[in-house]
Formats: structure tokens, sequence, C-alpha cells
């Protein structure tokens, strides 16, 4: 659509100061493992 | 004839198999005691990585201007799926009704026009009032005219977070904090600024950039406990502000807006006065050159092309021929020629 002579372009300008939050989810699992106990007490495992 | 003898020597020495004795204890007991039980080397562990949604519950209200402003999340939330992350404006500063024009701008102070750049279309090296006329978005963010709205009561915005978790090489379930376990979901905007121990009036002020840390430290044994997730939350940089600005565009036709859906307008806060201020007209303005004239607008709108384009087609239509100063005010500042 072509603007008319009488249509002016404007703006509302909003400058917003606020809390970025980023999240992550990161874990550490553990559990009983025989071939990790070999790889104590084993110089060449 | 020939053959092989092999000898065996025993050395009756005490302190020599108690030297003996003690080493072999000594990596005994590093190997099972530290290596094994301290450490808990027993154990085969590992790292992993899941996802995290966020999302913002909650009603709350806004001041500005001495008037209050309803604000529940879908106003607060822009855009509303990020990845990863949540964007929480506390102090928004909104400058109505701009449009391209000549103006002073408070950023850049000048005694003289001397003290203005010379950088045609943009600037002709003008000083008025202090400050340089440039041609941009105009009125400038400033206090006359820029409406200032600040959050309030974040303890009644609540932060919604689903997280997962995985261990695919010891062969875990996939975890989720909506899978039933008791885990924690929802926390205060206002205890995640506790916790990152930051200023609560600063956090509002200057902006804050937060890193959420959901920490899961699973046992994954047979009859363990289900597993939790903990948050943690660390200020990213110290005094690190963090801020952002945007436009929305409009045309206005015989004084009224146009291409603005009336159900978005009840979402704005009531407008201030579009006039510009008495200090932004003053007497020298026939030196610059006009502004766009309406006609030479080109058809597609501002919001729809990218930001390098907007300015390359603006300045594009406007006339080439004008120059500065015109011939009349130059003879009127340095004398006319003999």
């Amino acid at each position: 659509m072509r603007d008319g002579p009488d249509t002016e372009q404007h703006r509302d300008l909003h400058n917003a100061t606020g809390l970025r939050l980023l999240f992550t989810s990161r874990g550490t699992g553990r559990r009983v493992d025989l071939y990790a106990c070999v790889l104590q007490v084993h110089p060449y495992p | 004839m020939e053959y092989v003898s092999q000898k065996t020597v025993t050395i009756l020495e005490r302190r020599l198999g108690l030297m003996h004795l003690f080493f072999f204890v000594l990596i005994m007991g590093y190997m099972v005691g530290v290596r094994l039980i301290l450490e808990r080397g027993y154990l085969a562990v590992e790292l992993s990585h899941g996802f995290v949604s966020a999302t913002l519950e909650g009603n709350t209200y806004s001041m500005g201007g001495g008037q209050s402003y309803a604000v529940d999340s879908p106003e607060l939330i822009g855009p509303q799926l990020e990845s990863n992350a949540l964007f929480v404006p506390t102090t928004v500063a909104t400058t109505r009704g701009q449009r391209q024009d000549n103006c002073t701008d408070p950023a850049q102070p000048c005694n003289a026009d001397a003290d203005c750049m010379r950088l045609p279309p943009l600037a002709y090296g003008l000083c008025e009032d202090g400050r340089c006329m440039q041609l941009g978005w105009c009125p400038r963010e400033n206090i006359d005219v820029t409406q200032v709205t600040v959050l309030q009561n974040l303890r009644d915005l609540n932060v919604i977070l689903t997280a997962d978790m995985h261990f695919p090489r010891l062969g875990s379930e996939r975890m989720s904090t909506e899978d039933g376990r008791k885990a924690r979901t929802s926390w205060s905007l206002s205890s995640l600024i506790r916790r990152a121990g930051v200023p609560y009036a600063t956090a509002v002020s200057d902006g804050l950039v937060l890193s959420c840390v959901l920490e899961w430290a699973c046992d994954l044994n047979p009859g363990a406990a289900p597993c939790v997730p903990r948050l943690r939350v660390f200020p990213l940089a110290q005094n690190a502000s963090f801020n952002v600005e945007w436009a929305t565009y409009h045309q206005v036709r015989d004084g009224k807006r146009a291409y603005l859906p009336p159900s978005l307008t009840h979402l704005l806060p009531p407008s201030l006065p579009h006039s510009l201020p008495p200090s932004l007209t003053h007497a020298r303005t026939h030196l610059l050159p006009p502004s766009l004239p309406p006609s030479l607008a080109p058809s597609l709108t501002h919001s729809s092309l990218p930001p390098s384009l907007r300015y390359a087609r603006t300045h594009a239509a406007c006339p080439l021929t004008y120059s500065y100063p015109p011939p009349g005010a130059r003879r009127a500042r340095y004398g006319a020629a003999p």
C-alpha cells in the first residue's frame, strides 16, 4: 500500500533495563561399578 | 657338560624387612583408604547436561508518571519463546511518537557550531541550546518526553522451571522435574536476585544478567532416593547491567494511528502528549534541509525492512541537490561579497 500525502511514519522507542536470566541444567551421576574398582588397584587396566 | 644353577640368598635384616612392610602398607593404604574409600573410586561418574524451559507466572504492577499499570507475564516477556532464557524488563523508558526530523541530541553537548560534526545529510554542524542538531528520530530520549515505568513487587512474579537430565553411559532413565519427583520448580524473582547476592535496588534500576544453574547430583544405585535438582544463581559479571532497545512502528494518517490492531491498544499505557517541547523548535530550522516529504515515502513500512535498509531507503529518497548553508545564509554569516 502506498503512503498518502497526509501519512507520516512514526515509531515508539522502548529502552528496557531488566533481568536477563540464563538457565542451564547440569548433573553428575554416580553408580557403584566393579570396573571402576579395578581401575583403582590395577596399574595397567 | 654345562649346567645352570640358581642360588637364592636370604638376608635376615630386620630393618630391611620393616622398610618393605612399611611401603607395602603405605601403598595399600593409599589405594584402599584414599582412592577407593575417601575419593569413592568404586563409583563410576558421568557428567551430563539437560534442557530447561522457563516461564513466568504472576501479576504485579508498574509505576510511571504517578500512575500504576497492571502487568502480567504476557506483557512482560518478549519474545515469548526463548531457548533456556528469560528477559524481565524492570525499568522501561518509552519515547512515543518519534518521527524523522532534525532535532537536538542530548548526547552531543556543544558550545559552538564548531563543536558539532558536519556529516551531511545527518548533521550540518549546528549547535542549538547547547546541543548539536542532527537528523534522526525526534524527539530524542530525554526527561521531558520519555515516560519511565518501573516494575514493582518482583516477589509476586514467579519463574517456573521445567528441567530434565539423563546419564546414558550409566544407563539411567531420563529424569524430569515433571515426572512426579519432589523437585521444586517455582522461584520468585526477588529470591533469585537474593541468591545471586546482588542488591535488589541495583538489579531493578541497572539490570542484571544471572546464570541460573539447576544442579543434579544423582545417586544411581538401586534403592537410592529420587534425584532432585538444586538451584544455584550467579551474576554473570559484577556490575554488568543489561538493557534492550526496540521500536514499534506505525503510521499516522489524519492524526490517527494506522495499522495497529485495535486488540493491542489496550496494552499500551496512556500516551504522553505528542507535541514537541519548545526547546526543539527554534529559529534556525530554515537552514536545514527539508524533512522527508510524505509523498516520497516508499510503499513499504519501516518494520518490514532490516535496519540497514531502513536507513538507506530513507535517505535515498531525500533530495540530492540541496546545499549547506543556503547561499543567503552564507552571505548573512560571513558578509556579502562586494
